[in-house]
């Protein structure tokens, strides 16, 4: 119970009932043996593990036996063993439940909870965001993109989000979900996206994962049902975990889910906590739920493909968000952040103000009293219908849509009267001859009234009035020609329109406020929601519009300014109104810095809150001209210490952001002198110093130190001169400035120690001086040293300050800008009075809650727990949660998000009572180092928190954004999320990152080094090139090809460094693309071990040579190397023969010497080698890794609409008739490439009658074929792509042709309906197109994999060996022993005597002869005989055995079966067949026949 | 990228870009000096960063008045050696390589050769008896580990000659601890190394003298080591100073030093007021008072450290790190802007009036080692 303090503590009856629980732990717990009721305790505890066991009396029996008043003793274990056991497993569950504490930021409100529904396409996403929307907020969506916020609860908000169906969207869903909806199509089973979506959170973070069951009702058999949901849950289960919850919902009715089943699927949603993840917690990061394109009209215009300027609104999520930061807007790129103002929340909970968090919120003197009447007010248990808000500017909240350029009104059928036919038919007619159609009308069908026709005509108008009189034609004289419409008098209106925007946008503004104060109907809370997103304009202002029949409704497009270029530039030409714009072109005008009169206490953010006031609204305009009226007042008073340090900012970033007052002044003036001296004498030095020691006065502001009096000249030098001396020790950097302000030599080391003798003796020699400081010493007074230290700024100093100030200036002090002004007109003076009010009710209600919590602590735990509550109060957390820190003492720790203040008191006492846990003392320490933190915080005022905090998470900001690519505007989607992340500490270097990988085990494919993949690191996707390695014992990286099977690896990723322990997913391009493979996506999951600037990996090089000439112990070995500079490179490696002589390489050789060709080298072996050796040198030769990254920028590329769900009407949000052109164009060339495509595939098929051409060498790429060897031997083979892509490979080319033709045209649009063209001729939708893998790249070109001749297999061919004769010479010969001279007699001529000679038998030899002849005939005779009989045996004997075996086999019982199931087969078939599906009974008549044949 | 203009405050930037990771661009640096561009001890500098690291880049132009830093990963790694050069002492050196050896791949363990003591940056001394404890509290160096920062004075060198060589070992952390230090103290005792090289040893005992002299006023606790260097160890140049540490009752130290400088007195030292100190006693009485200075000025620290104690309160987790000080010298000053600029953090200032101290707090960056590599 230790663990997860981010867990808010439970209430209600399942905390009561866990309490029960843990109270009955603990007894049993504690357990010995005693005896009785053992039987009883055993069937107790049954009933209560086994909930709805089988015995039914059980639960009975727990109910009784399981209240533990009853006899506690019952309980106890009464077996040692069992009591053991018990005790592990509650250790075990106890261990398992510990995290390693996280230390948690102290906030305000936290941002909304982050809802991600994600499934597979239509499984029924969007039905399940629009019933939750309908359930909490009572209202419909027809159409949810982008982010729905809703207030769901009483500090409760969540923000809906529909997970994109293309991977790189899935990845940004995953990084940033709390929750997520996993909806599986229950009727079809689960889908691989589900698994890669869980695969992606697995790696950047598991968050919640709750899964959803749809398409229930298709099982028609309830049994069926179970099944597949008992399946389909154990499979979720070992995706997720054991007892993850799965949701069923049943069914549709009326196009929406049950309304039960959405109630209950929000309660799981209200209930469900967040985990906090690592990297989340480190970096700040926002949705966009609101997308402003504010580039200035004119650079536009110029340029309709300039970089553009963009706002972004959204909540802001994570760490807390400070001041030049860089982001990461996933899918375009890393940005650096303009501005960041803190807004309104859109959708503030219930009793809480929308006033911005840490910022100006109580200013108004209305909204203060507001909230504490609305505290006063007895509190609810549910929502009040005005307290439902929802915030989604995206979506046709209210039949409202706003896109980038106009705003549509959905108007249903049901709510539209048409006109009759008549009516129509008059109104489409000519307005001319519309009266006399109306007459036709009233004559044929019915009598119009004259009113009726009157409107009739005026529906007919196509023609606005201003343009009707513009084409309106008067003549003034019979004779004279006819004129038009003046220009003049068109331009004078247009400026009144614009007068009159401004105006109602100011109405609109107060419009906006009162509306947030007052009570309103329903009906005006609807359009809240989509009021809000307008900002600027809305309800006050009656747009143009233009009807537009789309989708069989008609829908009428309001058209504002800003979507007509022209108008918008010559708006912005002679604009004076808005400031926000105003600001903008200044910042577009790069060289112009804004210089600002005001005074000294101007800096960067002065911007910010300006914007922040105007935001706010009217209630902010008594400030607006604040900060000049205080400007003047203070221009006398010497500035405060942080201002002048932070005043002059040392970097003048490009944009002339902060660029600073003061110091920009001091640059002029130097410039202007630099120009007079230019002038005079060009040659001279120029001596720096010697400008105002005013400011350095400032730094003693501790004030009364003399030496720092006597070092206010060099220190101003120090302080204002670019070139000063560099040191740390005050007085040498004082002697340095010294000789600096007096010498040309400037920051020379100081001769001088940087003090005088004569005045430290000064300064130190009277015995009061010394005597002085004898309290700073032990020997002092201990007290006074105390009372010193004790001594806190802020209270008695500041009080003082204040008193004095109100003497001077009167007082009053503006508690948002912590600025304090004197009292002037009335507006100040009300709203004066306004703070003050609200700081007394502040006030008081602090004493109050102090007075509850004391009273509540004493209570409970004595005085010492109430000091402490009201201590807690003082430091200005929740008295509330420091009450409940106390009172949940017994019931363990699980109360996580109760307050950091409750805490460090808490684990306290507990720690007292049973001794702490180093687990338990980490995480009391962190919280009351939060908690210091945050009160640290609270006490300082809103700006200065602001710069030194950053705004903190759950705030709504709006970010501004420079230099986007004007892509991102032009292919914007709300459907696609737009991501918007932090960059941390070292995440913009670039580097290369060694990864632990490990390919994943679905992924069909082995992935081959240096094919480019996409990694989603951090934030980030990008493409890279990796290589792999593995790692050898003594630490060498040895380079791979492939990824191992099933083991892990190191990848060596170029790219944008990550920290280490960042999760990554790698997939291939194709797998994001458009048309993705229908099996398992993702490549690889991997981690980031380290970052590194290079990386050494590493592949073995064998370079082989031979001796050219042999001396003693060294040869001179050629053949190694090309050259003598190849071979110098080697001097010193070692060499090896094949017969084992170790060597070493001594000298690179000149070609030439001894007559060894270039690149020979001398060798020295340890022993003789032989000429006929091979000399190998075996080395490690490095392997680079690619320095190549690609952001994956599918936000700047056109959205693709998924294969599988294009065709839905649901889906596309098509602006038919602006895109209509554009598709035209698709069609047209989709067209053309389809023909084409069709004739590749023509030509194909006649060529392709033989699918191999054989082929002995590579000639040229042939479509449709890869040169390999396969099968049939070398040669063309047929390409047997599985995904099909290559016949459209010849008209992707020609397309692609198409395309750069169509690239002349400046127009964004007609470049991208060029590109979808060139997209859709390739057989894919538009989308982001990666680098290629090298197997992509040769099968588009048609080659296969180069070969190398020498690695062909042929057969081996050895030649036999031929040994010369050995030849003794003759000498040798005579003086061997006989024993050792060879006996190969020389071949004779003559014959030798034996062969010569006849032999002659005399008659016994004759006779003996002939008896041995005769005999050996008969034993021959023998034999023959004996053999041809056995051979006729065995021949007899195979004869019988084959019958034998014939038999056998014929009898054999598999076959016997296989046999009689044909049979039964077949006699079945025929009986169907026989009796036109006879059924059952037939088929056993007909085994029954069977069994009597066989018989 | 981040620019500047002119050579001040060179180090912190090369250190802050390469702990924030960014780029930064000098430009005119002494564009208006007779001789213009970088010095031998700013290149000397720029050197060991790149001994220290990993794949930085370092551009000048050809006169040196402008310099393109990228910064690389932080290695550091052990058996360097570099040479200081004469022109600054190790001290100026110190300044950069400790904090960013926290924060390395490898700990630190590194020989500097050069000039040990001088007048101009923190001499040896302090860094041994000031300096590093107080990184061993800021780091959070427990007792294991604060052996592993240490400081190995192997023999002393004096301008001009130098000579002098010192091992420096920095074990690496994961991330700095909360900065919490607003107690100043009483000072309880006053300790001190008084040195001389190729000089008579009585040097150092007249030195010691004179300093008791000043502070036996206030503290009978004062006892000043000597430490005559003589043959090798003594460098190649003759000089001598004091170096003084108060201790306080919390457990501040708060340092003071002099030492001779050279006897060639131009028109500028003349003009600023200060003639070159070669008495003895002169010395050991001016760090005595300059010590009373420092404890005068108040604050948990001295002037020299309270750039360094900003940097580490800056670069300290993300809580609410509170420093008290003394009247800013112009060094802290500008340290905090460039905190400012490369970190994003900012401090909040509130001034006690009574005690004349400044309390400066911020949420610090947080910043991590992301340098070390994981298993």
């Amino acid at each position: 119970m230790a663990g997860k303090s981010h867990v808010k503590k439970k209430a209600g009856r399942k905390a009561t009932k866990k309490k029960a629980k843990d109270v009955k732990k603990k007894v049993l717990g504690s357990g010995s043996s005693i005896g009785g009721g053992e039987a009883a305790a055993v069937s107790g505890l049954k009933g209560m593990s086994g909930g709805g066991g089988s015995d039914k009396k059980a639960p009975k029996q727990a109910k009784k036996a399981g209240d533990p008043g009853a006899n506690p003793r019952a309980f106890a274990f009464q077996s040692a063993v069992k009591a053991k056991a018990y005790q592990a497993r509650s250790a075990e569950k106890e261990q398992r439940r510990l995290h390693a504490p996280m230390s948690e930021r102290a906030g305000g409100e936290p941002p909304p909870l982050l809802v991600l529904v994600h499934g597979p396409p239509q499984v029924g996403k969007t039905s399940l965001i629009k019933g939750l929307v309908k359930h909490y907020t009572k209202q419909n969506l027809n159409d949810p993109r982008g982010p729905i916020t809703l207030v769901t609860g009483k500090k409760r908000r969540i923000t809906l989000l529909e997970c994109p169906p293309d991977l790189p969207g899935m990845m940004d869903a995953a990084k940033v979900a709390d929750l997520v909806l996993l909806m599986i199509d229950g009727s079809f089973g689960l889908e691989m996206e589900t698994f890669e979506f869980l695969n992606l959170l697995q790696v950047h973070g598991f968050p919640k994962v709750m899964g959803v069951l749809t398409h229930l009702d298709g099982f028609k058999e309830p049994s069926r049902l179970k099944k597949a949901k008992k399946a389909l849950k154990a499979r979720f289960w070992t995706e997720v975990y054991d007892g993850a919850k799965l949701f069923y919902l049943s069914g549709m009715q009326h196009g929406k889910y049950l309304k039960r089943e959405v109630l209950n699927l929000a309660r799981f949603i209200s209930v469900t906590k967040t985990r906090p993840l690592t990297w989340r917690l480190d970096h700040p990061y926002l949705i966009a739920d609101r997308f402003e394109d504010v580039t200035p009209a004119e650079p536009l215009r110029l340029n309709p493909k300039a970089d553009r300027e963009l706002l972004l609104y959204g909540y802001l999520r994570g760490a807390p968000l400070r001041q030049g930061v860089r982001l990461h807007l996933a899918g375009v790129g890393d940005f650096d952040l303009q501005e960041v103002d803190a807004l309104p929340d859109p959708c503030p909970l219930p009793g809480q103000d929308p006033g911005v968090p840490g910022g100006a919120a109580a200013a108004a003197g209305g909204s203060g009293s507001g909230t504490a009447a609305a505290a006063a007010t007895p509190r609810r248990r549910t929502l009040s219908d005005k307290e439902r808000l929802i915030h989604a500017p995206m979506s046709d909240l209210g039949g409202m849509l706003f896109d980038r350029d106009a705003v549509y009104i959905d108007l249903p059928d049901w709510k539209v009267q048409y006109t009759s036919a008549a009516g129509a038919a008059a109104a489409a007619a000519d307005p001319a001859a519309a009266a006399a159609a109306a007459a036709a009308a009233a004559a044929a069908g019915g009598i119009l009234q004259e009113g009726e026709a009157m409107v009739r005509q005026l529906q007919g108008t196509k023609l606005a009035v201003d343009e009707k009189l513009s084409r309106s034609k008067i003549r003034l004289f019979s004779a004279g020609s006819s004129l038009q419409g003046s220009h003049e008098l068109h331009s004078e209106d247009d400026e009144e329109e614009e007068d009159d925007e401004e105006l109602y946008s100011e109405d609109e503004e107060e419009d906006e406020d009162e509306e947030e104060s007052d009570s309103e109907d329903e009906q005006q809370q609807q359009q809240r929601g989509g009021r809000a997103v307008n900002g600027g304009r809305g309800a006050g202002e009656f747009p143009d519009y233009e009807a537009v029949q789309q989708d069989g409704r008609l829908r009428r497009r309001a058209m504002f300014g800003s979507s007509n270029n022209a108008a918008a530039a010559a708006a912005a030409a002679d604009f004076e109104g808005s400031s926000d714009e105003e600001d903008a072109q200044q910042q577009w005008g790069d060289g112009q810095l804004q210089v600002h009169s005001g005074g000294d206490s101007e800096d960067g953010y002065e911007d910010d809150r300006e914007d922040a006031e105007e935001a706010l609204g009217s209630a902010a305009a008594w400030k607006a001209g604040i900060q000049e009226r205080v400007a003047s007042l203070f221009a006398t008073r010497g500035a405060d210490l942080a201002g002048f340090i932070y005043n002059t900012r040392a970097t003048s970033d490009p944009q002339g952001l902060g660029f600073d007052a003061v110091q920009q002044q001091q640059q002029q003036d130097g410039d202007e002198e630099d120009e007079e001296e230019d002038d005079e004498d060009f040659f001279t030095l120029k001596v720096p110093g010697g400008k105002s020691a005013a400011a350095a006065a400032a730094i003693s502001s501790g004030g009364r130190q003399q030496q720092q009096q006597q070092q206010e000249g060099p220190a101003a030098v120090l302080l204002q001169s670019a070139d000063t001396f560099d040191s740390s020790r005050p007085f040498a950097a004082a002697a340095a400035a010294s000789v600096f302000g007096s010498s040309s030599n400037s920051s020379a080391v100081p001769q001088g120690p940087g003090f005088s003798l004569l005045d430290l003796d000064a300064r130190w020699s009277g015995p009061d001086a010394v005597q002085g400081l004898r309290n700073r010493f032990v020997t002092g007074d201990w007290d006074a040293a105390a009372a010193r230290a004790k001594a806190l700024p802020g209270e008695g100093s500041e009080e003082d300050e204040e008193v004095e100030e109100g003497d001077v200036f009167g007082d009053f002090e503006d508690v948002e800008a912590g600025l304090t002004f004197a009292g002037g007109d009335a507006i100040t003076a009300a709203a004066q009075k306004a703070i003050q009010d609200a700081t007394a009710e502040e006030l008081r209600a602090k004493k109050l809650a102090k007075r509850a919590a004391w009273d509540a602590g004493f209570a409970q735990g004595g005085g010492a727990a109430a000091a402490a509550a009201a201590a807690a109060v003082d430091r200005g957390v929740d008295p509330a949660a420091a009450a409940g820190g106390s009172d949940d003492e017994d019931d363990g720790a699980e109360d996580g998000e109760e307050g950091a203040a409750g805490r460090p008191k808490n684990p306290n006492r507990r720690a007292e009572a049973e001794g702490e846990s180093f687990y338990d003392a980490q995480k009391r320490e962190m919280a009351a180092r939060a908690a210091a933190t945050a009160a640290a915080l609270s006490q300082l005022d809103p700006k200065t928190r602001l710069a030194l905090a950053g705004h903190a998470a759950g705030s709504y900001v709006r970010i501004r954004l420079t230099g986007v690519p004007c892509e991102l505007v032009a292919h914007w989607e709300p459907h696609r999320p737009l991501l918007v992340g932090g960059l941390g500490q070292g995440e913009q270097r670039m580097g290369v990152t060694r990864l632990r990988f490990k390919r994943h085990r679905w992924y069909p494919k082995t992935l081959k080094t240096r094919d480019p993949l996409v990694l989603s690191v951090g934030w980030r996707r990008f493409q890279s090139i990796p290589v792999y390695a593995l790692e050898d014992h003594n630490r060498r990286l040895r380079a791979l090809k492939y990824t191992p099977q099933h083991c892990h690896c190191l990848a060596a990723v170029y790219g944008p460094l990550a920290p280490p322990n960042t999760g990554v997913v790698a997939i291939q391009a194709s797998a994001a693309g458009p048309c993705p493979p229908a099996s398992w996506r993702i490549a690889a999951t991997a981690v980031v071990l380290e970052q590194e600037a290079e990386l050494r990996i590493v592949k073995k090089l064998k370079l082989v040579g031979t001796p050219l000439k042999v001396h003693k112990h060294s040869a001179f070995v050629g053949g190694m190397f090309n050259s003598q500079l190849e071979a110098s490179r080697f001097e010193g490696a070692s060499v090896q023969t094949v017969s084992g002589i170790r060597g070493t390489v001594k000298k690179a050789l000149r070609a030439g010497v001894q007559g060894v060709p270039d690149g020979g080298v001398r060798v020295t072996f340890e022993d003789k080698p032989l000429l006929s050796d091979i000399v190998f040198l075996r080395a490690w030769v490095a392997v680079d890794i690619p320095q190549l990254h690609n952001t994956m920028t599918n936000l700047l590329a056109p959205a693709v609409a998924p294969a599988n769900t294009a065709g839905v009407s649901r889906k596309g949000h098509i602006k038919q008739q602006q895109d209509g052109e554009e598709a035209a164009a698709v069609e047209s060339s989709s067209k053309a490439a389809a023909a084409a495509a069709a004739a590749v595939a023509a030509a194909a098929a006649a060529a392709g009658g033989a699918d191999f051409v054989p082929a002995a060498a590579f000639a040229g790429g042939r479509p449709g074929f890869v040169f390999k060897k396969g099968g049939q031997g070398l040669g063309y083979y047929k390409d047997l792509n599985p995904k099909g892509l290559n016949p459209h490979a010849a008209a992707a080319a020609a397309a692609a042709a198409a395309a750069g033709l169509d690239h002349s045209l400046n127009l964004a649009a007609d470049s991208d309906a060029a590109a979808a063209a060139a997209a859709a001729a390739a057989g894919k939708p538009a989308g982001w197109v990666g680098m290629r893998t090298v197997a992509e790249l040769r099968r588009e070109a048609g080659i296969g994999a180069p070969r190398n001749n020498d690695s062909l297999y042929k057969p081996i061919e050895r030649a036999p060996r031929v040994f010369n004769p050995l030849k003794v010479p003759a000498k040798l010969q005579a003086a061997l022993p006989f024993k050792t001279k060879p006996k190969v007699e020389a071949p004779r001529k003559r014959k030798t005597l034996e062969q010569k000679r006849a032999v002659v038998l005399d008659k016994d030899e004759k006779k003996a002869a002939t008896l041995l002849q005769q005999l050996n005939a008969i034993r021959n005779a023998k034999a023959e005989k004996r053999h041809q009989q056995s051979a006729r045996r065995r021949e007899a004997h195979a004869k019988k055995v084959a019958k034998e075996t014939e038999w056998r086999d014929k009898h054999n019982k598999e076959e016997r079966k296989q046999r009689h199931v044909a049979a039964g087969k077949a006699a079945k078939r025929a009986a169907m067949a026989s009796e036109g599906g006879g059924g059952k009974f037939a088929a056993m008549a007909a085994k029954k026949q069977r069994r009597q044949e066989r018989q | 990228m981040l620019r500047f203009t002119g050579c001040c405050h060179f180090r912190q930037r090369l250190l802050l870009s390469t702990l924030s990771g960014k780029a930064i661009r000098i430009d005119d640096i002494r564009a208006q000096d007779q001789s213009p561009g970088l010095r031998d001890y700013e290149a000397s500098l720029l050197r060991l960063m790149e001994k220290l690291t990993n794949g930085c880049l370092v551009e000048i132009n050809e006169t040196g008045t402008s310099l393109r830093y990228r910064p690389g990963i932080i290695i550091c790694g052990s058996g360097l050696v570099h040479d200081c050069g004469s022109s600054r002492s190790i001290g100026y050196f110190l300044e950069v390589l400790v904090l960013l050896a926290l924060f390395a791949k490898r700990p630190l363990s590194i020989t500097l050769r050069g000039i040990t003591n001088d007048h101009v940056d923190p001499s040896i001394d302090t860094w041994r008896t000031v300096s590093l404890p107080l990184l061993r509290r800021a780091a959070g160096l427990d007792e294991a580990a604060a052996g592993s920062l240490e400081l190995k004075v192997v023999r002393r060198g004096a301008r001009p000659g130098g000579g002098g060589e010192v091992q420096l070992r920095v074990p690496l952390v994961r991330a700095l601890p909360l900065v919490s230090m607003s107690d100043e103290g009483m000072v309880k005792r006053v300790r001190g190394i008084a040195y001389s090289m190729r000089v008579p040893p009585q040097n150092a005992n007249r030195m010691v003298d004179a300093a008791r002299g000043v502070l036996n006023q206030l503290l009978a606790d004062v006892y000043i080591f000597t430490d005559a260097a003589a043959g090798p160890a003594a460098g190649n140049s003759p000089g001598y100073g004091i170096t003084l540490v108060a201790e306080t009752t919390s457990g501040c130290l708060i340092s003071a030093e002099a030492a001779a400088t050279t006897g060639s007195k131009d028109a500028a030292g003349s003009a600023a007021g200060d003639e070159p100190l070669v008495v003895a006693e002169d010395i050991g009485r001016a760090a005595a008072q300059l010590l009373l200075d420092e404890v005068a000025r108040g604050g948990v620290t001295d002037g020299t450290h309270q750039g360094l104690l900003l940097l580490l309160a800056a670069l300290g987790p993300e809580e609410m790190n509170q420093v008290r000080l003394g009247p800013l010298t112009p060094y802290a000053v500008h340290t905090l802007r460039h905190i400012r600029d490369f970190l994003n953090v900012q401090f909040s200032m509130r001034t006690e009036q009574q005690s004349g101290t400044i309390f400066l707090s911020c949420i610090g960056a947080g910043l991590k080692n992301i340098n070390r590599k994981v298993t």
